[in-house]
């Protein structure tokens, strides 16, 4: 099980070409999700755009210190399953395993921080259609940027889960050495899936945690 | 498509190492310029500094640096599409004139 031969499927001509149709259709369905957070951002700028005062004044009341540590943590991951990945091609198997348990852990302290976040807005009032106890003129249009905060974080935070379960199934397998330097594709797919989980958070982080901080 | 997706040897350790100490360096710059009263620079240089972190995670962590030309075509078309979707809703939200009711 272990050379890439014997997971050749039969419409390949050799491994290298089964892997990179792979790697193109992953990359395919990675612009698809680009286009999914980009019709969110679409959607936000044109508030932002639109109403200005009120999206700095929300961007105030998130936890600006938290995002940054998410940022740092999210970014972290990335190199930890970069770095499982090039140590299964060189042939490891146990470091791989325990780097993928430790980005699997780093996106689910993401998600623990997140959800910190989210209690802290409810105890705040800051959750439209919930628990929403805002005044004054700002109060109103501020409503757009928490209910694009909420979708854009819990799309992403969904994502995030999914990547968490994806990298402990592909631990679990490194683990029992499915995987060797000719045969990773299915690890390389989940590292590309997690960048560009990590490549959403990168533009989450400044139009959300940071407008408006220098006023 | 015969070209193998990766090259036969990994990125080094230490190039990992030295990408994540600039995107953590460039993280820690993004939010320092956003206490920095620099007027409508403070947006245009925290969304620069994403594009640059972006390109730092697609260049060495997903590898198109060194990946076959058609992968880096497909990474590229994505991020064309979505330049399509944003700048042309910008640009119909920019230069929409409100006009005023007749009655």
């Amino acid at each position: 099980m272990n050379s890439g031969d014997a997971m050749l499927a039969q419409q390949f001509d050799d491994a290298a070409q089964q892997r990179d149709a792979s790697a193109l259709g992953m990359w395919t369905f990675l612009a698809t999700e680009a286009l999914f957070f980009g019709v969110l951002f679409a959607g936000y700028t044109v508030c932002r755009v639109r109403f200005p005062e009120a999206f700095a004044a929300g961007s105030r009341h998130t936890d600006m210190l938290l995002g940054t540590i998410e940022t740092a943590v999210l970014l972290t991951s990335s190199c930890a399953v970069a770095l499982a990945l090039r140590d299964v091609q060189l042939g490891g198997r146990r470091v791989a395993a325990w780097l993928l348990v430790l980005t699997a852990a780093l996106g689910l302290s993401f998600l623990v921080m997140h959800g910190f976040e989210y209690f802290s807005e409810y105890r705040e009032g800051l959750i439209p259609g919930i628990r929403y106890t805002q005044q004054g003129p700002l109060a109103g249009p501020m409503q757009l940027f928490f209910c694009l905060y909420y979708f854009i974080t819990g799309f992403h935070s969904l994502h995030v889960g999914i990547g968490v379960i994806l990298l402990l199934v592909m631990a679990r397998r490194t683990w029992r050495a499915r995987f060797s330097a000719q045969y990773y594709t299915p690890l390389e797919l989940s590292a590309l899936y997690w960048h560009l989980v990590d490549i959403v958070w990168i533009f989450v982080y400044p139009l959300i945690y940071l407008v408006g901080r220098a006023g | 498509m015969n070209t193998p997706t990766t090259s036969a040897s990994p990125p080094s350790l230490r190039l990992h190492l030295i990408v994540l100490a600039a995107l953590l360096a460039l993280l820690l710059t993004s939010a320092g310029c956003a206490l920095l009263p620099l007027g409508v620079f403070n947006t245009l240089s925290a969304l620069g500094i994403s594009v640059i972190k972006t390109l730092l995670v697609m260049a060495f962590f997903m590898r198109l640096r060194r990946g076959p030309p058609l992968l880096r075509i497909a990474a590229a078309v994505g991020f064309a599409w979505l330049a399509v979707l944003i700048g042309m809703t910008v640009a119909e939200v920019l230069t929409r004139v409100v006009l005023p009711s007749p009655w």
